[in-house]
């Protein structure tokens, strides 16, 4: 029990990082955006990996969050992987988009978590 | 339960220090903040949003949603006055339309003009004021109504399924809220 909460815990705090240095990168020239948007991109897929091993076992509602977070880390990798052959033009929209797409995922775990934690609570 | 809170403080340092508040009871696991942010009204009744350092040119989209939930806290009649700041507003100055209307919105429903507004939640924002404004899950009210009563801080709050329900656009706000701690700037 314990351990689910505390993957869910750390799968939401990898997120919310994640958020925090997309967030950051869009600040930046172009260049270090380019730069930079490779990692995000690895990142955002190694964490959808792992939510996936995480959701066999969960109850239906929390599988149903966990599940959307994944699909949207591996939108959000993909946006990345797209932005290598965007033009400066499109660079700026298609990192806001990534940004958005992990927001979104934060949220879905977020809600997990609460859900998780409300369970443990209630024994 | 998941509802949006509004904490409302009478100066910057309190709010930021309300939001820091509420990210540790979600550290502790007491409720789990799924996004915040801190606002400011200034004395000429505008709202502006407090952001990270590093993006103040994310203020623009955040304060248009943020008027929007804002209006959306104060109750129906709120929604109606961030409806029709978003409508009229463009470009840099709509996140401090929106912010104004509704701040007008919430001291008509302090005056007990609009009591049906009142009951839903009665939100004000008063000039010079500040507010952490929040989506969390909470078991109970007291873990934040407390905690924020500490700090000088009055909540308000109102089921995230009522305020969709209210909503005048199909968002959900997450996006205005920063799904982390941060240290609130605001830009001169």
């Amino acid at each position: 029990m314990s351990n689910v909460k505390e993957t869910l815990e750390k799968a939401r705090s990898e997120a919310q990082d994640l958020h925090k240095k997309i967030d950051a990168d869009a600040a930046k020239d172009n260049a270090a955006l380019r730069a930079n948007v490779q990692d995000a991109a690895a990142k955002a897929q190694n964490l959808a990996a792992s939510l996936k091993t995480i959701v066999d076992g969960q109850r239906a509602d929390a599988k149903q969050r966990i599940a959307d977070a994944a699909s949207q880390l591996e939108d959000a990798a993909k946006q990345a992987r797209e932005m290598a052959s965007a033009s400066d033009a499109q660079l700026k929209e298609r990192n806001r988009a990534m940004l958005g797409k992990v927001r979104d995922a934060a949220e879905n775990l977020s809600q997990a978590v609460a859900s998780e934690r409300a369970k443990v609570a209630a024994k | 339960m998941d509802n949006y809170v509004a904490v409302v403080f009478s100066n910057d340092q309190q709010a930021a220090d309300g939001l820091h508040q509420l990210w540790n009871l979600d550290a502790l696991g007491q409720i789990t903040v799924h996004g915040a942010a801190v606002l400011h009204r200034d004395n000429l009744g505008y709202i502006h949003l407090a952001t990270k350092h590093t993006d103040p040119g994310a203020r623009t989209a955040l304060g248009i949603g943020l008027g929007a939930l804002l209006g959306a806290l104060a109750g129906p009649i709120g929604v109606a006055a961030g409806a029709a700041a978003a409508a009229a507003g463009v470009g840099a100055g709509i996140g401090a339309a929106a912010g104004g209307v509704v701040g007008l919105t919430a001291d008509a429903v302090k005056s007990g003009e609009h009591e049906e507004a009142a009951f839903q939640s009665g939100l004000v924002i008063h000039n010079g004021e500040s507010a952490v404004v929040a989506e969390v899950s909470e078991d109970w009210a007291t873990t934040i109504d407390e905690a924020m009563k500490r700090l000088g801080g009055k909540v308000y709050r109102r089921p995230k399924g009522t305020v969709l329900n209210d909503s005048f656009t199909d968002d959900n706000y997450a996006d205005y809220l920063y799904p982390y701690d941060y240290v609130p700037y605001f830009p001169n």
